[in-house]
């Protein structure tokens, strides 16, 4: 179900008086609620969470040397190709980037393990 | 080119400094943090001496008019492109009309003052003397020989034909070389011609307590405050030359630490010298700090320049091997 | 010529070689002759002529400055004063006043009065010895022993250009505004330096500078 077509349905729905629509797809969940002729639409991705893989070896960091707080805490939104976390070797740092937006859902390595090629580093749910 | 939207004060256009006129009354000027800036060089494959803007005072603010990359290396604050938060010591893929904020950020894992604004093909002001570096005192050299202000437009070099990986950072060298007395940053020194004029009081102060850098503290010179240091007798020594580093004591009793613009020669007496392998760590306490001197001999501090020149060595050859290995992600794809 | 110069290290960057005795021309003759040659020398970057002394910056500090502080003495003991055929400036000084703002000091100092302080200072004619402190600053030899003042407890952060100052037994004329650990006894103005000329530089060490009373004032 597209954007298109849920935006139709709730089109329609501002003209009844059914508070809330529920819509199921495959991949995604639509919350459709009506306040009296005013709708919101929510969209809540289905899809199953992706896990992110070591493109190398070397000391997975969660969160830059330098800083206190990770790249990202779950639940919060990425996009494609924003820094999650590094892979250190000696003192090179290397970029893990989010392969696609979503919604963060968790680190699946430990701040500075050491991790090899294709270890899964972290989850992200595709939107 | 780029273009200052606000600068608060003191930003300057530095390169590594100017060698060779001394004798001119010149001094050396260049990045007070200069392994900061020539690691921002070798990260962006640019030649390692090309200028960059040092920024110790925020907000600072940018505008980018054409496409490039930067590094922003030194002193850990917060920095956004757009909205866009940035991470430090990290390749970054700019697009024209992308304005860049650094704001004075939290306490991260290392107190520091001076931000290194690198960009590919560096900051590409007139050479002046052999150098780009600001000659504030002289008035020559950066941008118009001074601080830089709002509505100035820098020109850009034309970058290296260098592959540069966004994302791709090293390891900043105060994480990598620490060196503290328990919780204080340390500098280490070599005794200077007049150590043995002051007091044994005073000498054992000088190693024994905190300095505090006061607010009297710039690229001259960094003002001490702690325990009085007193000569045995009066000393009036002639003019003689100085290098950034030198402590000099005046007779007010309060050191002065020579930095990159101090003047290049100087008569007050000496209790000792920081080593040029810590320039770049003195040259990064803030403000209000404290630092502990800790005493070497010349082979220590001799070795000491080396490991710096073993660090910088393995900045780029790691940066070398990092480029291979981005490179082969990319072609993967 | 008695004593070997005192050698020291200025960190690992530079080292300080400073010649014993009574400051004078001919000790200054021999410092620029040792500069000349030691400037050729490949482990030196630049060699830079103080107040009969001499300081060398490395290209790489050795791990045993030994050989080279001796390589130092004995071309110190080889050295023939060089004389330099230079030229003479004259600077008209205003004296005390606002243009001399510790002339106060140097009265108090010295016991004597602002006309004689000023009669005395623009007496002789100063030889450019070296430059050094900021661009175009020249250090003068000569000074008159009695109206020697020490420098200053704290520096003051900024003095203008064209201030005419002592410090110890040294004089001299700031070429551009900035700080300055000396007493400022008048004022004069010259362009001392310009960065598009080669050399920079007004006065090279050899020339030399007289002053010339303009007004003191009281």
């Amino acid at each position: 179900m597209t954007n298109d077509e849920v935006a139709l349905v709730a089109r329609w729905l501002a003209q009844t008086d059914i508070s809330v629509l529920e819509l199921s797809g495959p991949e995604c969940h639509w919350l459709v609620r009506n306040n009296g002729g005013t709708t919101t639409m929510t969209r809540t991705s289905t899809r199953p969470a992706l896990a992110v893989a070591s493109p190398h070896a070397g000391l997975f960091l969660t969160h830059h040397p330098l800083r206190n707080q990770a790249f990202v805490s779950p639940e919060s939104p990425v996009t494609q190709g924003q820094i999650v976390g590094l892979l250190q070797v000696g003192l090179l740092l290397l970029p893990v980037v989010a392969p696609h937006d979503g919604v963060f859902v968790n680190y699946l390595s430990a701040d500075q393990s050491l991790v090899g090629y294709a270890t899964p580093l972290l989850e992200i749910r595709p939107h | 080119m780029i273009e200052v939207l606000s600068s608060t004060a003191l930003a300057t256009v530095q390169d590594l400094g100017r060698f060779g006129a001394l004798g001119w009354g010149v001094s050396h000027s260049g990045a007070m943090d200069r392994l900061a800036l020539t690691a921002g060089n070798i990260l962006l494959g640019n030649d390692e001496n090309l200028a960059a803007i040092e920024i110790p005072i925020f907000p600072f603010r940018i505008r980018f008019h054409h496409s490039c990359d930067i590094v922003l290396t030194g002193a850990d604050h917060l920095a956004w492109l757009d909205d866009v938060a940035l991470w430090p010591w990290t390749i970054i893929h700019v697009q024209a009309g992308q304005a860049l904020t650094i704001e004075r950020g939290g306490p991260g894992r290392w107190q520091a003052s001076r931000v290194y604004l690198c960009v590919a093909g560096g900051i590409d002001v007139p050479l002046a003397l052999g150098s780009r570096s600001t000659q504030l005192r002289g008035q020559f050299g950066g941008h118009c020989g001074r601080t830089l202000q709002t509505g100035d437009r820098l020109p850009v070099g034309v970058p290296a034909d260098a592959f540069r990986p966004a994302g791709m950072g090293i390891v900043p060298p105060a994480l990598a070389m620490p060196l503290t007395v328990g919780d204080i940053p340390a500098i280490r020194v070599l005794r200077a011609a007049e150590y043995d004029a002051f007091t044994d009081q005073s000498c054992a102060d000088f190693w024994a307590q905190n300095w505090k850098i006061t607010s009297q503290s710039d690229r001259y010179g960094y003002r001490l405050a702690g325990p009085m240091i007193e000569p045995k007798y009066p000393l009036e020594l002639r003019s003689h030359g100085i290098v950034p580093g030198v402590i000099q004591v005046p007779h007010g009793g309060q050191p002065i630490i020579q930095m990159r613009d101090a003047q290049p020669s100087g008569g007050y007496p000496k209790i000792g010298t920081v080593i040029d392998a810590d320039l770049w760590r003195l040259g990064q306490a803030p403000i209000g700090s404290s630092v502990r001197f800790i005493e070497v001999t010349w082979a220590e501090a001799v070795t000491a320049l080396q490991d710096v020149a073993d660090w910088l060595e393995e900045v780029r050859r790691m940066v070398a091997l990092g480029r291979t290995v981005q490179k082969g992600a990319v072609d993967d794809q | 010529m008695d004593h070997d110069p005192v050698v020291s290290m200025l960190g690992t960057t530079a080292l300080l070689l400073e010649a014993e005795g009574e400051t004078s021309l001919e000790t200054q003759q021999k410092i620029w002759s040792l500069s000349s040659q030691v400037s050729a020398w490949p482990d030196v970057l630049e060699a830079v002529p103080g107040m009969n002394n001499l300081m060398l910056c490395f290209r790489q500090p050795p791990f045993d400055p030994q050989p080279l502080i001796a390589r130092l003495q004995d071309a110190w003991r080889a050295a023939k004063p060089m004389t330099v055929e230079g030229r003479t400036i004259e600077l008209p000084v205003v004296y005390g006043g606002e243009a001399g703002p510790h002339m106060a000091d140097v009265m108090a100092h010295t016991g004597l009065d602002a006309r004689a302080i000023a009669e005395i200072h623009s007496a002789p004619l100063y030889p450019v010895y070296a430059l050094g402190s900021h661009p175009g600053y020249c250090y003068l030899g000569g000074m008159d022993h009695r109206i020697a003042t020490p420098r200053r407890k704290t520096p003051v952060l900024k003095i203008p250009g064209g201030a005419v100052s002592i410090g110890g037994f040294q004089t001299g004329v700031s070429a551009s505004e900035g700080p300055s650990g000396w007493n400022t006894i008048g004022s004069t103005s010259m362009s001392f330096f310009d960065v598009t000329k080669q050399p920079p530089t007004l006065l090279q060490p050899g020339d030399a500078i007289r002053f010339r009373i303009e007004r003191v004032v009281a």
